[in-house]
């Protein structure tokens, strides 16, 4: 799906993915383009949305905020980076700003009522006996809460390395650092989670 | 091959840890951590982490999300967003995100620099007290009396020692 274009920006020849040339489509019109690319990655955006504020009303509202954004800047996109991590930036710094407003602090109850009402959707094995699901509703309570725990922007490096397989670059221009400023903050966040988290080890087996 | 811990290649380690290491050095690395107990200890750790995560789930997207957002972008369509909006959107123009700040904080550097730059007002010629002008004939009429009073003192003791 990669292709390699002469155009040159800013000197440098960039590498341009299939949903660059989508996005590119849509600036020149093609609203079916747009439809695509919402296809391909509502779902991601919505599950880094959701384990970054813990809140799915809020996550699929930032969610709509992204693709709305994504589909006001079709007339002056350019593909500078990759289509994915410049989504995920649009994603990242509504996700920040949405926490650093507590607007998911509003829903706070809701998310915990969502959390004691709805274990089944959590839960990857399909029937596991009462006693399996408290525990693995009690374990995944403490992966949710050790993530929350991280600060924002190790959170969010944490979510784009792990969940989405982004690359240490991908996620510095998605976070707005340098590359060696992404590997200590995810050094340091999975050493935080590894002293909250590695005795689940056992209990996983 | 030298402890990843103490050279520093944590991302190394940490690609180890979740199972895609260097093709070219995954022997080495096999090696290494069998005989290292802080690295064996970092990746039986970091498993544990990754496992723990890929335990949870995040709910699918509801049924009405594609619509919802369709709605949103053909209210958008009918009514424009203001002009500072378009402006200050996080995914606008670079130039205009970029050279906006720049642009105001130049603005307010100028405008320090004429502050300080103006020549100091001279200073009008401070009219006299009022107060001053009232006192200066009473202060006048004192220092007559005064003299007065000192004249009528000498006279009374020159008088005072011929009569001795």
């Amino acid at each position: 799906m990669w292709k390699r274009v002469d155009k040159d920006m800013g000197g440098v020849a960039a590498t341009l993915d299939y949903d660059a040339e989508l996005m590119i489509r849509v600036r020149e019109g093609d609203g079916a383009c747009f439809g695509q690319l919402l296809e391909k990655h509502r779902a991601p955006v919505i599950r880094f949305l959701y384990r970054m504020v813990q809140n799915q009303a809020v996550a699929e509202e930032l969610a709509q905020e992204v693709f709305l954004r994504v589909y006001r800047s079709r007339s002056t996109y350019e593909p500078t980076a990759k289509f994915t991590t410049w989504l995920f930036r649009i994603a990242t710094h509504l996700a920040l700003n949405a926490l650093r407003d507590g607007k998911n602090q509003r829903l706070e109850t809701r998310l915990e009522e969502e959390w004691s009402e709805a274990p089944a959707c959590q839960v990857s094995d399909a029937r596991p006996s009462a006693e399996q699901a408290l525990m693995r509703q009690d374990r995944l309570e403490e992966v949710r809460r050790a993530v929350a725990g991280l600060p924002e922007k190790q959170r969010a490096a944490v979510l784009m390395h792990k969940y989405e397989e982004m690359e240490y670059s991908q996620i510095a221009r998605a976070l707005n650092c340098s590359e060696s400023a992404v590997k200590s903050l995810l050094f340091r966040a999975y050493e935080t989670l590894r002293a909250r988290l590695a005795h689940m080890a056992s209990v996983q087996g | 091959m030298k402890c990843p811990m103490q050279s520093g290649e944590t991302a190394a380690l940490l690609a180890y840890s979740s199972g895609k290491p260097d093709a070219a050095r995954a022997a080495e690395w096999e090696q290494h951590v069998e005989s290292c107990s802080a690295c064996r200890e970092f990746v039986a750790g970091q498993q544990a982490v990754w496992q723990a995560l890929e335990g949870w789930e995040a709910p699918p997207a509801t049924d009405d999300f594609d619509q919802r957002l369709y709605r949103r972008m053909e209210l958008e369509r009918v009514r424009p967003q203001p002009w500072w909006a378009r402006v200050w959107r996080p995914s606008g123009s670079r130039l205009v995100r970029r050279g906006l700040p720049i642009a105001a904080a130049a603005g307010v550097l100028i405008v320090a620099g004429l502050m300080l730059e103006r020549p100091p007002a001279t200073r009008a010629p401070q009219p006299r007290s009022p107060q001053v002008d009232v006192l200066q004939p009473e202060q006048v009429e004192h220092a007559f009396d005064d003299m007065q009073m000192l004249g009528d003192f000498t006279r009374a003791t020159r008088s005072d020692a011929a009569e001795l």
